[in-house]
């Protein structure tokens, strides 16, 4: 041990903060909210339940949307079956008013 | 018998027990107690806060121990600290130092404070807390020889700068010699 290591451990030698420290950070400690595992799985749960009313929203909305879309394909399926009869009917009513001629001009 | 780690005390306990070591090393490393006083209880809110990870009274102190330094070398880092007298313009004592001597002390924390970060807080941990490399390596996260590194130059330069200037003249080769065993 030299009188350099002396002298370096002297003046690093460890000091007293002032009297009240104690006090002061046990009062700073005390307004403080200390982390505890139990709020980690509190945020936690309020994360998953947060996560479940999201899918609860997405899901609902979904369906809704399904739904109209189902609703609107009916529809379409619905004219077209529509304009298909009405072609038909068309057709039917052309040809017995080619009938209809056809026997006045016979007369 | 192999004893196992202590258990962990309470809060207040651990203040007690260890704000000398928490304000001593930011005190060294910053070189003002206001500033000093903040950081240690910064550390140890920041302990409030952490309780529920530490195993024991051991884990503990070396956690105190690693945060005060870090928490230290960013404050200075921050404030840009450098030593309000340069080294230069120290006034010279007149009268031969021994350990134990304000002004030597005060000379040696001044030349401790110009080194950089990293060599600075391996001086503190070294001579504060008595601590060895392997310890040091592990508070400072960097390799043992690197702590070794640091304390040989780091010695060298206050053997050159704080040996001269303290030693009456008859004294100085004396001790040149003996600091010349540190390493």
């Amino acid at each position: 041990m030299s009188r350099l290591d002396d002298a370096l451990r002297e003046a690093f030698r460890s000091q007293d903060p002032g009297p009240d420290f104690t006090a002061r950070v046990l009062t700073a400690a005390a307004g403080a909210r200390p982390k505890e595992k139990g709020n980690w799985w509190g945020a936690l749960g309020l994360r998953w339940a947060m996560a479940a009313a999201l899918a609860c929203v997405l899901l609902v909305g979904g369906s809704i949307e399904y739904r109209r879309e189902q609703e609107e394909r009916q529809g379409l399926l619905a004219k077209q079956q529509l304009v298909l009869a009405l072609h038909i009917a068309g057709s039917k009513l052309n040809h017995a008013r080619d009938r209809v001629q056809q026997l006045n001009a016979g007369d | 018998m192999a004893m196992g780690p202590e258990p962990l005390p309470d809060f207040a306990s651990l203040v007690r027990a260890h704000q000398a070591m928490v304000f001593s090393i930011a005190l060294h490393y910053v070189r003002d107690r206001s500033s000093a006083e903040e950081l240690a209880q910064d550390v140890f809110l920041q302990l409030h806060q952490s309780m529920a990870d530490m195993q024991s009274a051991e884990h503990a102190a070396r956690w105190l121990r690693k945060v005060a330094v870090h928490r230290s070398i960013d404050h200075a880092r921050r404030s840009r600290y450098r030593p309000q007298v340069g080294l230069e313009d120290a006034p010279e004592p007149v009268t031969p130092a021994a350990p134990g001597d304000p002004m030597l002390s005060e000379r040696l924390r001044r030349l401790v404070a110009s080194l950089p970060e990293k060599p600075r807080a391996v001086m503190v941990l070294r001579y504060q807390d008595d601590l060895d490399p392997e310890e040091i390596a592990a508070t400072l996260g960097m390799p043992v020889r690197t702590v070794k590194s640091h304390l040989q130059r780091s010695l060298a330069m206050l053997r050159e700068k704080a040996g001269r200037a303290f030693l009456p003249a008859a004294g100085r080769q004396n001790l040149s010699r003996e600091m010349g065993e540190v390493e």
